[in-house]
């Protein structure tokens, strides 16, 4: 026992001691270090990004269904229970003759003939509307399927911007469902690719400083030291590289974000702001700088000294 | 004492090295190994630390068979060994002392022994005073002192010396040998003792064992160099 807490003790005196007197290789390693976790962390925040304007994109998606003339209020109740209860279905409500015309002036006010040609009529020519949000944009031809099966659609419904007659939300829809989940997956194989080569950049930064170890591993062996006794030290100067790449690689990224947040929330207007979802998951990304650095840290150096273990 | 028996080794298919050696070196002995370059002396010597199998034969270390031992029984051994190298082989990031201490560690001694004895070994050696140098920052000559020092720190049955005096100028090669003299005399250790160096060869009046591409040629009480 007591041998084990010296070995122990030791090997972390002398991985200290090894960073410290390299320090130049440790900068160099680190460095590398540093570069690998903060593009983790960058492409972690380009996630976000890119799921925020997605997301914003998606919530300006709706489909209205326009309501007959005839209908009561109570009928139009029911029917917007009757939508409500959809699963799918995020919102619906009912926009009323008065407020459709509203939404008509307000939309084209910059267009003073439709203005007018509204206001030649004696009557509203609106008509009520229901405005159905669904949860993700791919349900709307479920929920569209569901509305018709309405007992009383016949006499409900006059018609929808999402028919299957009229079919300009629909493909408008089904284009930006393609989009989006292109993005995503693209955007995945990107940050796959970019991953495995930073990992592989850092294997062999640590592997060469491994390699200048190579004569002082088989002294060690010589002198008889065991392979714990040499690796231990390693293994410590593994866990600085992971530790002190994933503080400093924290530190720009937060810096990066500092001066990246602004312009990129007015470019996806309705978003959260980007500092917001780096301070509410701090842990979650220093935590897996960390443990993606400490692992790449040990597994890089153990996996090259062992090249070296043989005398 | 330590036993060669009918030892063959070949590198890689054709390059023989030891051809059917046998040697017994009684303990406490000091053995000179002669031979010129590639006759085997190197060879016959990582046989004993391990870092070469025979292809032919058996080597004993007291009652312990080596050739067969396996990768991780070798540091145990190793640690019966005191080894000194032509190249002197200091851990480079290592003061003298850190380098002495090192062997110590190995084998567990606690930091109050290390202090203790580190500084009275590096003063035997005469490195009393460049306990905190760098090897970058020695001479030859005080490289393989503390060399020595690391070698003997753990009072080691056997000392094995492969030219150690093959990288210095004369006066640092015979303080060399007059210290691994002294060694063998006072602390009663097996030395073998592999050297080019007639001179010394000649003046030591010891055990010479002569080798010839792989074969021993003469092996002598109180020999002298001849090839």
């Amino acid at each position: 026992m007591k041998n084990i807490t010296l070995e122990l003790y030791r090997s972390i005196k002398y991985g200290f001691q090894n960073f410290g007197r390299n320090i130049f290789l440790s900068i160099a390693t680190t460095s590398v270090m540093v570069l690998t976790l903060f593009g983790l962390g960058f492409f972690m925040i380009i996630n976000q990004i890119s799921n925020q304007a997605l997301t914003s994109l998606q919530s300006k998606v709706d489909i209205n269904i326009y309501i007959k003339e005839s209908l009561d209020q109570t009928e139009l109740q029911n029917f917007n229970e009757y939508v409500k209860k959809i699963p799918q279905v995020l919102s619906s409500e009912i926009i009323d003759k008065e407020k459709a015309l509203e939404i008509y002036k307000e939309r084209f006010k910059e267009n003073p003939v439709l203005i007018d040609s509204i206001q030649f009529l004696d009557t509203n020519p609106l008509p009520v509307t229901l405005i159905i949000q669904a949860k993700t944009s791919e349900d709307y031809s479920t929920i569209w399927e569901s509305i018709k099966q309405y007992p009383q659609f016949d006499t409900t419904v006059e018609s929808s911007d999402y028919s299957d007659d009229k079919n300009v939300a629909k493909e408008t829809i089904e284009q930006l469902n393609k989009i989006i989940n292109t993005t995503r997956s693209v955007g995945l194989v990107v940050i796959i690719v970019l991953s495995v080569i930073a990992v592989l950049i850092t294997y062999n930064t640590i592997r060469l400083t491994m390699y200048s170890y190579r004569n002082e591993i088989e002294i060690m062996r010589l002198v008889g030291a065991s392979d714990s006794q040499i690796k231990g030290p390693f293994f410590v100067e593994g866990i600085l590289f992971g530790v002190f790449g994933t503080f400093i690689s924290f530190l720009i990224l937060f810096l990066v974000v500092f001066f990246i947040s602004e312009p990129v929330n007015n470019f996806i207007p309705g978003s959260d702001p980007l500092s917001e979802y780096l301070y509410n998951n701090i842990l979650l990304i220093v935590g897996i700088k960390l443990i993606v650095g400490v692992i790449l840290g040990i597994g890089s150096s153990i996996f090259a000294i062992n090249r070296y273990l043989k005398v | 004492m330590i036993l060669f028996k009918n030892i063959s080794k070949l590198y890689g298919d054709d390059y023989l090295a030891l051809n059917n050696i046998n040697l017994k070196i009684e303990d406490g002995e000091f053995i000179v190994l002669v031979g010129q370059s590639g006759a085997g002396k190197s060879t016959l010597m990582k046989l004993i630390t391990g870092e070469e199998k025979p292809n032919q034969g058996e080597v004993y270390f007291g009652n312990n068979r080596i050739d067969t031992l396996k990768y991780k029984h070798l540091p145990q051994h190793r640690r019966q060994l005191g080894i000194i190298f032509q190249d002197f082989k200091l851990l480079a990031q290592k003061t003298a002392f850190e380098n002495i201490a090192f062997a110590m560690e190995i084998i567990g001694k606690d930091y109050l022994e290390i202090q203790r004895k580190v500084p009275r070994f590096l003063n035997i050696v005469g490195m009393g005073s460049k306990a905190n140098k760098f090897p970058s920052q020695m001479s030859g000559g005080e490289r393989q002192r503390v060399a020595i020092a690391r070698a003997l720190i753990n009072e080691p049955r056997v000392l094995l010396a492969d030219e150690p005096t093959g990288n210095l100028d004369v006066f640092n090669s015979w303080d060399i040998v007059n210290l691994l003299l002294k060694i063998n005399e006072q602390l009663k250790t097996t030395i073998i003792f592999a050297t080019h160096n007639k001179e010394v060869v000649n003046s030591i009046n010891k055990r010479v064992i002569s080798l010839d591409r792989g074969n021993i040629i003469r092996d002598s009480i109180e020999g002298k160099y001849i090839i």
